[in-house]
């Protein structure tokens, strides 16, 4: 990630500490003293001030970067919105993890379904490659659509894990972010003024602007992908399918353990089970279309929310689900399940468990709490 | 009553919805204040000895030195389309050359280009100054 | 970024005489729907037409932000960016340090420079975190607190900078409270902490004063501060017509004293050898005229104490600069 960052031509990094995202800004900081990153590192006292350093960066033309976590993303959340607000192609890194209280540190989505509505897109990486490629697309989507870039990214298992990342020659990224093309700015003459107030007669209107430039930015960020793809070989897409085409039951997933789920379905085969896995590149657009065709020919469903809506018909993830199945007029078993908060363990003998438990017939919806196997 | 297909309709405006609320520098000028004000301010040119202690003290701006470019001392007038009446500027005249009057019913808005009453301010957007957050 | 050098560049071309060497091209357009006779709104206008060149002006939610900023109205003529309440000056810090970055690229020539207006809501509590972040770091900005000394953009609650026994929604007096029971913040002292290299008191009603302060401020390569007495008539409650005379009672009883802080030497730079009765700042006013009643008569002796030290205070720090 940090990487990624030095690669892109950016101006400006703002951020604090926090577990499990501070290895990426610690990385930034280092470079930084060693004259290989080339912007301004500013070490913020909060997560608030990271983001209001950057949209006050983004409203200079430069380019900008921050990272948080867990607290640090629900500290800076009044700020998200105003970064979408102003229509501003800030890039942030989300190492996803659980929110106090209980105080907990490792993996969850809490924080980014908490700001799912903040209007950002919202990208989610299964690999450190995969991380690495998608803050390298998101400085170009960002600037393509005006709206802010998160990348997700699960806590620990991703942060503070050794895998091999093919990294690309720093001249080829340099010359695939470019310098950010000409936006309204501070610096502009005659001068602007930017973050009006807006009574009731106005301020829908921006917000219908903010949605419109949501649905817009599909083919924008498709052409960013293919791009990638002819400098990198490597292309993830909105969503990512495994043997969902022929299968009865696909696990629709977000984040890392969609492996874990993989290694699963394609063990089942030999038992007979036609188990698939799509998992979602983009969550923000999200991609309904790619994911109805993903499942069109399943007769389950079985959507994993490693967040809680409390109180809701159905968890985030799932929600959309059966949104995109009720727009489309199909009727499917879907099964909402929760799992993994908090870090909870997930390994492939209990996406096998769900895979079996969904083969049996059942009713249309179900919704659990799933804990993994004993681990004592 | 049903307008059918233009229930989704989005309304037109005088004006653009620039992408993430940014305006051009200065467009308040549009915005007349001029019916906030009881008493207009006069200025007594004979007394008036361009210290310009008015300008530097006038919330608006709306007292306008006579010679914006120069150095010099410059006497004043007021700009009526903006002036909301406060009255800072006769309190702190140190020659007392500025006169409080009341603002005559009917012609009280009147503005600087001349009688023809203004409307209270250009748009439709009020004019209470006491938005709370 | 340095803390800035020893000795002002400027000091002395610092000096701000005369009103006939400002420049009259106004940075604020009229149109704003400020309160008639708006303390605040002087403060900004008379520190836009001190600086030298266009600032970028960076500003808390607050009194000034809203009534200059209704969507399609603005009235700055200079860059203007409001973001939130409590973070003007992490917003002028990204601001600030971006621009570096800009330069270093060969994108822009120079920077510009960066001021920011917060109110006291937004500077004393809200903002003190961003505020001290920013200190801390060095960002080159001026850091400009207009004091209407509560919150009055909500309709008059009070703030850490609210005085001793005034009165505000939040702070009524009654048979017990006083109005407000608590002392003001001392802002300039926890700026000056921070190893600022100026840091100052100014007044609306002493336009060369504050002026001459903020060209002072700009001859320093490191994050400044102005704090500008600016009196809210609907607050505080007098005559729209008093807001300059307000505040220069506030001076002239040592309710405001005017004084600097640079490279952390104290100095009083308008004495009141001759100060006036409080009574003359406080009789004017609705917020405090309850403290001249018989029952009031213990908080207005406490009040008149609290002044009296801190000119005090002031006068020994003050005089200890001379003493060196």
């Amino acid at each position: 990630m940090a990487h990624a960052v030095r690669q892109s031509n950016v101006d400006l990094v703002a951020a604090y500490p926090i577990t499990p995202q501070t290895v990426i800004v610690e990385r930034i900081a280092e470079f930084a003293a060693n004259g290989e990153f080339k912007g301004e590192f500013v070490p913020v006292e909060s997560e608030h001030s990271a983001m209001s350093a950057c949209i006050g960066g983004a409203l200079t033309g430069a380019r900008v970067f921050t990272a948080t976590a867990s607290q640090g993303l629900a500290l800076m959340h009044e700020m998200l919105y105003a970064a979408s607000g102003l229509r501003l192609p800030i890039v942030m890194a989300v190492a996803n993890r659980a929110l106090n209280s209980p105080l907990n540190i490792h993996g969850d989505h809490s924080d980014i379904m908490g700001s799912r509505d903040s209007g950002w897109i919202l990208l989610f990486a299964e690999n450190v490659e995969e991380a690495y490629d998608r803050v390298i697309q998101a400085f170009r989507i960002a600037e393509a659509v005006n709206l802010p870039v998160a990348v997700n990214l699960d806590g620990f298992t991703l942060t503070h894990s050794a895998e091999v990342v093919r990294m690309l020659p720093d001249d080829a990224v340099e010359s695939f972010v470019g310098r950010p093309p000409r936006r309204p700015t501070l610096l502009d003459d005659p001068p602007k003024s930017f973050g009006l107030m807006s009574l009731p007669d106005t301020y829908q209107f921006f917000k219908e602007d903010q949605q419109r430039a949501m649905e817009g930015a599909p083919p924008a960020i498709r052409a960013v992908e293919e791009a990638y793809r002819k400098i990198s070989g490597r292309e993830y897409g909105p969503v990512k399918r495994f043997l969902s085409d022929d299968a009865d039951i696909v696990m629709v997933m977000l984040g890392s353990y969609a492996g874990t789920a993989r290694v699963a379905a394609a063990q089942l085969r030999s038992e007979g089970i036609r188990a698939g896995v799509v998992s979602l590149g983009w969550y923000r657009p999200f991609p309904a279309d790619e994911l109805l065709r993903a499942v069109e020919g399943a007769g389950s469903i079985v959507v994993m929310d490693r967040s809680v809506s409390y109180g809701a018909s159905a968890h985030p993830l799932a929600s959309d689900v059966m949104t995109a199945l009720y727009k489309a007029g199909l009727r499917k078993r879907v099964l909402s399940v929760v799992y993994g908060l908090g870090g909870r363990w997930f390994a492939e003998e209990d996406a096998k468990r769900l895979f079996r438990h969904a083969a049996e017939p059942g009713p249309d919806f179900e919704s659990f709490f799933y804990y993994g196997g004993d681990r004592s | 009553m049903s307008d059918g297909a233009g229930v989704g309709r989005r309304p037109t405006l005088a004006f653009p919805i620039n992408p993430g609320g940014w305006y051009e520098g200065g467009s308040s000028v549009e915005y007349h204040t001029n019916d906030w004000r009881l008493e207009r301010p006069v200025v007594n040119l004979d007394k008036c000895v361009g210290c310009l202690y008015c300008w530097i003290y006038c919330p608006e701006p709306a007292i306008v030195p006579l010679d914006r470019e120069g150095r010099g001392p410059s006497k004043v007038k007021v700009d009526y389309d903006h002036c909301k009446g406060c009255g800072i500027c006769a309190q702190v005249c140190p020659t007392k050359a500025i006169d409080m009057v009341p603002e005559e019913v009917g012609a009280r808005w009147g503005s600087s280009r001349g009688s023809t009453p203004a409307s209270a301010g250009h748009s439709s957007r009020g004019t209470t100054p006491w938005l709370t957050l | 970024m340095s803390a800035g050098s020893a000795e002002p560049k400027g000091g002395e071309r610092a000096q701000v005489r005369s009103l006939l060497e400002i420049d009259r091209r106004e940075r604020l357009a009229p149109g704003h729907r400020a309160c008639a006779g708006c303390g605040p709104m002087i403060a900004v206008r008379q520190i836009l037409q001190a600086y030298p060149e266009d600032p970028i002006v960076v500003n808390a939610t607050g009194c000034v932000e809203v009534v200059t900023s209704v969507y399609p109205e603005t009235s700055w003529l200079v860059p203007w960016v409001h973001v939130a309440f409590e973070n003007s000056a992490a917003v002028a810090s990204g601001v600030e340090a971006a621009m570096r970055a800009l330069r270093r690229r060969g994108e822009i020539e120079r920077e510009r420079p960066v001021v920011v207006f917060a109110g006291d809501g937004g500077t004393f509590d809200i903002g003190i975190q961003a505020l001290s972040g920013a200190l801390e770091r060095g960002h080159r900005m001026l850091y400009v607190c207009y004091d209407n000394e509560a919150y009055m953009n909500t309709g008059i609650q009070r703030s850490s900078a609210t005085p001793y026994g005034a009165w505000t929604t939040t702070s009524p007096y009654g048979s017990v409270w006083p109005g407000k029971r608590e002392a003001k913040k001392d802002i300039v002292a926890i700026v000056a902490a921070h190893g600022v290299p100026y840091a100052a008191t100014a007044s609306i009603s002493h336009w060369k004063d504050l002026m001459t302060k903020v060209r002072k401020a700009l001859s320093y390569d490191g994050p400044t501060f102005l704090h500008v007495y600016a009196p809210c008539n609907r607050g505080w409650r007098f005559d729209p017509s008093l807001t300059v005379e307000v505040a220069k009672r506030a001076v002239e009883t040592r309710f405001f004293p005017l004084y600097e802080v640079e490279n952390g030497r104290y100095r009083i730079t308008l004495p009141v050898t001759k100060p006036r009765p409080l009574e003359d700042f406080l009789s004017i006013q609705g917020r405090f005229r309850h403290l001249l009643l018989p029952q009031y008569r213990e908080a207005l002796e406490e009040l008149k104490r609290m002044v009296d030290e801190r000119w005090e205070r002031l006068t020994r720090l003050a005089s200890a600069r001379r003493a060196e």
